[in-house]
């Protein structure tokens, strides 16, 4: 059988697309022929060279006769090819991933694509309600929720009903040691973005959280939380480093160090194996990371990090309050941030910290704490060791999180600004939209003055101003 | 105000002990044998500054090699660490760093004396502001006064 694999927009991609991989491997598996599709990519490319078509980039607020009949030629480019699939299997990132879903699946069908379709991936599972919608149109198959893994060679091999597949009654892979390695032959890796100049591969070596913050829908996305051995892991980095020539690996985990014990196992590995190579030869790796209390480390971790060839550790410090910090779930103290972010100047390991502004706890003490930050650690900005800061576009209540099931005990209600994403749209007595936007402004204002490098945009500074207007 | 400085120095040597000399614009920190790999000291930076290592001692013999000239121990001072006011100069010790020989050789973006020579930085401070304007291609804030000027007019704007 062939089998076509689409990746479809948007999401800023860092990488080859890690779900595509999977799914061809075990395709491969079954002897069936594979050819990859990264609209995701081409689009990206074909908006930066053009900047006149950046509304393809925007579908989901573009809805224009202009952009659609755009994004409609865009996907045309691929039909030819794609009608001669036997099936072709979609994955769905996020929520920006259905309108282009809905376009795409529909001119599938409309060319006369007879063949068998499959969606998957977050977008699909988070929300269902779309993806039912194009099964009763018959533009799918078949939908795939959770993991995809087991699910897809159910499919393939024709092993129906399976708890996953067109039901949201998936359960979760425990075993993520006997998945098997991605293969990304047929990828134009070349395509993707470079970091520090090189190609990056991701690895996923964990799925979900061991926290459950809050604000986050982590948890209803994966269940619980799952990983892979220390051992597997670097069996991936080996993999990528022998087959496709490429050390910079981007962990794809929410969080790299959940498991601490195979967490120092991976670094030991990693760690070995860069003391045996040539410099041009090390693996180097980037991830998210959360922080522990001091008490949980010890000195190893910080020379295992530097020595595996991390980069850059993301990591959610979310606010500078501790009572916010507490509120949401990150139980770590300020006294265990110092200790971290010096241990990470002494070993040249370089952060990045994600923020939140206006968390529904955050008072305006609160909220001078975390300004507080700038000022404490503007030396660490001075010399890198904070690479950058993301603040974010202030707190969101995303449904179905615990924060959104709490609501009414926060004294969250609806905020009657109609510029505002539904999302974002909120208040209670700690702060309005309005408060929010301002102290997001200030909170970039007082890192910039302080040296931090702030990730933003001029467009996100007019939604900004947008959201601030009630009319 | 004084301003802290931590240097910190990898050396090795083989014939005798490494003599060294280490200068901050006219104020010598050190003089004479390695004996430590940490040199901290409070000084006052000036607006311009230079910081230099000197190599004092070099004899033949100092280069020890194999039969197929694989060096299999030398005599050097590498500069690993410089922190001012407790900030890293990390990779500007050697992107704004050099190496002057004794006999003339200039070697630029290094930080390893190899010969009888001197480590020479040259840094303004505030050492922030150096720092931020060494990585700042790297970064994403490109334009950084005209960036704070306009949030300050919007946020002013939206009060």
């Amino acid at each position: 059988m062939k089998i076509a694999l689409v990746n479809l927009p948007k999401f800023d991609c860092d990488t080859a697309p890690l779900a595509l991989a999977i799914l061809q491997s075990i395709a491969k598996k079954h002897d069936h022929d594979t050819e990859v599709y990264d609209l995701n990519v081409d689009l990206m490319h074909k908006v930066q060279e053009d900047q006149s078509l950046s509304g393809l980039w925007h579908l989901e607020t573009k809805t224009g006769f202009s952009t659609v009949k755009k994004v409609v030629a865009f996907f045309d480019s691929y039909m030819d090819r794609l009608l001669t699939a036997d099936m072709i299997a979609v994955s769905f990132f996020s929520f920006y991933s259905v309108a282009y879903g809905d376009l795409f699946l529909w001119r599938l069908r409309n060319k006369g694509f007879k063949g068998t379709v499959v969606v998957g991936g977050p977008g699909v599972s988070r929300f269902l309600q779309y993806t039912e919608k194009f099964l009763a149109r018959r533009l799918i198959d078949y939908y795939v929720t959770g993991d995809g893994e087991v699910a897809f060679e159910k499919i393939l091999t024709n092993d129906l009903p399976y708890l996953g597949v067109n039901n949201s009654n998936h359960i979760a892979i425990n075993d993520l040691d006997n998945l098997p390695l991605p293969n990304f032959a047929g990828f134009n890796l070349e395509a993707y973005p470079r970091i520090a100049n090189q190609l990056t591969l991701a690895i996923e070596g964990s799925r979900g959280c061991v926290r459950d913050c809050t604000f986050c829908d982590i948890k209803l996305l994966f269940q619980k939380y799952r990983y892979k051995s220390g051992a597997r892991i670097f069996d991936e980095a080996l993999n990528i480093v022998s087959n496709y020539g490429v050390t910079k690996i981007w962990f794809t985990d929410s969080l790299v160090n959940g498991n601490v014990k195979e967490f120092r196992n991976l670094l030991r590995l990693l760690a070995a194996y860069n003391k045996s190579v040539p410099s041009t030869k090390r693996i180097e790796w980037t991830s998210q990371y959360i922080i522990r209390p001091q008490k949980q480390y010890i000195e190893e971790d910080f020379q295992l990090l530097r020595d595996s060839g991390c980069y850059t550790l993301a990591t959610g410090l979310e606010s500078y309050s501790e009572s916010v910090r507490r509120h949401l779930g990150k139980n770590f103290s300020n006294d265990d941030v110092r200790y971290f972010l010096n241990k990470c100047q002494e070993y040249d390991i370089r952060t990045f910290i994600m923020m939140i502004v206006g968390y529904p706890t955050e008072t305006e003490k609160d909220f001078q704490d975390t300004l507080s930050f700038f000022d404490e650690f503007a030396h660490l900005a001075d010399d890198n060791t904070i690479t950058g800061v993301q603040l974010g576009q202030t707190m969101l209540v995303i449904p179905n999180t615990s924060i959104a099931e709490n609501k009414d005990q926060l004294g969250i209600t609806l905020d009657d600004n109609i510029n505002v994403p539904l999302d974002k749209r909120w208040k209670n007595e700690n702060s309005d939209t309005k408060t929010r936007v301002l102290r997001r402004l200030m909170a970039q204002k007082h890192a910039m003055e302080k040296g931090f490098q702030i990730r933003h945009d001029e467009s996100q500074m007019m939604m900004f101003k947008r959201w601030f207007h009630d009319r | 105000m004084t301003d802290n400085l931590i240097l910190d120095l990898d050396y090795e040597w083989v014939v005798e002990p490494i003599r060294a000399r280490i200068v901050l614009n006219d104020l010598v920190l050190h003089e004479g044998l390695l004996d430590k790999n940490r040199y901290e000291c409070n000084i006052q930076l000036l607006e311009d500054n230079c910081l230099r290592v000197y190599l004092l001692n070099k004899p033949r013999g100092s280069t020890k090699v194999d039969q197929a000239g694989n060096i299999l121990k030398d005599t050097y001072i590498n500069i690993s660490n410089i922190k001012i006011n407790d900030r890293k100069f990390r990779y500007a010790i050697n992107d704004c760093g050099k190496v002057v020989n004794n006999d003339g050789s200039i070697f630029p973006h290094s930080s390893k004396i190899c010969f009888e020579g001197y480590y020479e930085i040259n840094f303004t401070a505030p050492i922030g502001k150096f720092l931020q304007n060494y990585y700042s291609p790297f970064g994403y804030n490109k334009d950084v006064e005209k960036s704070i000027q306009s949030l300050t007019e919007t946020i002013e704007s939206l009060k």
